[in-house]
């Protein structure tokens, strides 16, 4: 049984993108190690500030966790903002996780891709739909095998090219 | 896309090190005293085959275990020792899902009986195919049809074993130099001449690989599917090294012997067993790494062969897990 509580960011972020990837990704089937934008991402999360401190919070890891004017920022690092309602969607389960989980009231996500920065903030509206997603995670995760593949624009360029495909 | 080929040998005695994020390697002279420093970058290696005696600690394996990086050691006569395998947290390798499917697959008849007759006959298919480009001809529908009709294992083995008898007589067609490779029959541990022993090189090299490639993937190399693997420690990568045997071994070896690059010179007998000398094990070194980082078009992309094995154990992990198509890769 896969629960909830098992969701980590970058399986809402999967999810968002692609079904199955999210599948295999629950299923601890991992993409390519060594293509390109994964070694990219990994690279972008080491570049984490310096003394920043190492913040552990249930399952979640984050780029970049800093306090600004009495709120909390979430900063995550992406290569691209191609798929930006993914990466959004993904800070959205973290701002949710800790204000449900921290009773923090204020928090609010920031993604950074080159020189761009996209600011997150949460609305009743945005969770509700987050809490759905995570409803439908839970459900997708537990079925015996993962959706059919589809051949999409996006899957020639995914790190799971070789497995789908 | 990757080119080099991300593995490392040491052959000299010396310290393994982490210093900040990175592995140095120093190089001891004959006093043990440090003679040279060098650095190995941490996110261009996957692979250190080590072959001399080096001193490694705890730190140093806890950051290559981080990074996952494999190690291979071997005893100063280059018999394998052992490797370290990374499984800490941090390993993509693990996956209950992908084990318990893959013991399910083992389990069931028809399934095993399925991957087992695909790998054959790409290997079979790709054997042809070696022939073919040597201009000799082999009709191979014979050993198709016995692998079509075989119903167990042990069948289907029996109809690859005859083929191959077959295959090996071929080679005598196919290699130029008569005199000093021609080819009688296959022997191993230790093999009786130099073609014998120069095939089990090149093998356990494609071994190797295989397994390394495998160790990627969240598949199990304990369980194989033609390889028996009640008898045997490890045995996927036997089986995925079937298919890839004619492509990169066979044909390694038939371009070495006919253009003389290796001669009989190159072989040492020592106590009756024949091993390649330095200079040949370097040589040959040089052509297993090239053709390994070589890059091939397939399916639209530009792989190394590398990564057209670990593409395989793939394709195979998607059979097993979803119960799709498999089949095993000709090179054309």
């Amino acid at each position: 049984m896969f629960n909830k509580e098992q969701i980590t960011g970058t399986l809402v972020n999967y999810y968002a993108t692609c079904k199955r990837e999210a599948w295999l990704y629950a299923h601890h089937i991992h993409a390519d190690q060594e293509d390109e934008n994964v070694a990219f991402g990994k690279a972008m999360a080491d570049i984490k500030e310096q003394n920043l401190q190492e913040f552990a919070f249930a399952n979640l890891k984050f780029d970049k966790l800093s306090k600004e004017r009495g709120h909390y920022v979430v900063t995550e690092y992406k290569k691209s903002l191609k798929n930006e309602y993914a990466a959004k969607m993904q800070l959205l389960f973290y701002i949710y996780l800790l204000k449900t989980g921290l009773n923090l009231k204020e928090v609010k996500g920031k993604i950074i891709s080159g020189k761009k920065v996209v600011l997150v903030e949460d609305s009743d509206e945005n969770f509700a739909i987050l809490e759905q997603i995570l409803g439908e995670i839970e459900e997708l995760a537990n079925m015996p095998v993962p959706p059919k593949f589809e051949h999409k624009k996006i899957c020639d360029n995914c790190a799971y090219r070789n497995y789908c495909i | 896309m990757q080119k080099n080929d991300r593995t490392h040998f040491i052959l000299s005695p010396g310290r393994l090190r982490r210093r900040d994020n990175n592995l140095y390697f120093d190089k001891f002279d004959e006093d043990l005293s440090v003679c040279a420093t060098k650095i190995l970058p941490i996110n261009a290696i996957d692979e250190v085959y080590i072959l001399a005696r080096v001193e490694i600690d705890s730190y140093t394996l806890a950051f290559l275990a981080d990074n996952n990086v494999l190690l291979h050691f071997f005893s100063p006569y280059g018999s394998f020792r052992g490797n370290f395998f990374p499984n800490t947290s941090n390993s993509v390798n693990k996956s209950g899902f992908v084990l318990l499917q893959q013991l399910r697959a083992f389990d069931d008849s028809v399934k095993r009986l399925y991957i087992a007759r695909e790998i054959t006959r790409a290997h079979i298919l790709n054997d042809a195919m070696n022939c073919k480009k040597h201009g000799v001809s082999f009709d191979i529908s014979p050993h198709i049809a016995a692998l079509e009709g075989a119903t167990t294992i042990a069948q289907i083995m029996a109809a690859e074993g005859a083929f191959q008898k077959l295959y090996y007589e071929k080679w005598n067609e196919i290699i130029t130099d008569q005199k000093s490779f021609k080819f009688t029959v296959r022997s191993k541990r230790p093999p009786a001449d130099k073609i014998n022993s120069f095939i089990s090189y090149i093998n356990t090299r494609i071994y190797n690989v295989c397994l390394s490639e495998i160790y990627k993937t969240e598949l199990d190399p304990r369980i194989g599917f033609l390889h028996e693997p009640n008898y045997r420690a490890l045995s996927l990568h036997l089986d995925i090294a079937e298919i890839f045997k004619p492509i990169l071994g066979d044909t390694l070896i038939f371009t070495m012997l006919n253009r003389r690059e290796i001669t009989a010179k190159d072989f040492e007998t020592n106590a009756g067993r024949i091993k390649f000398s330095n200079e040949a094990v370097q040589k040959i070194e040089i052509k297993i790494i090239g053709k390994l980082t070589e890059q091939v078009e397939i399916a639209g992309q530009k792989l190394t062969w590398r990564q057209v094995i670990r593409r395989e154990a793939n394709r195979l992990k998607k059979c097993i897990c979803e119960d799709a198509p498999y089949e095993g890769f000709v090179w054309r």
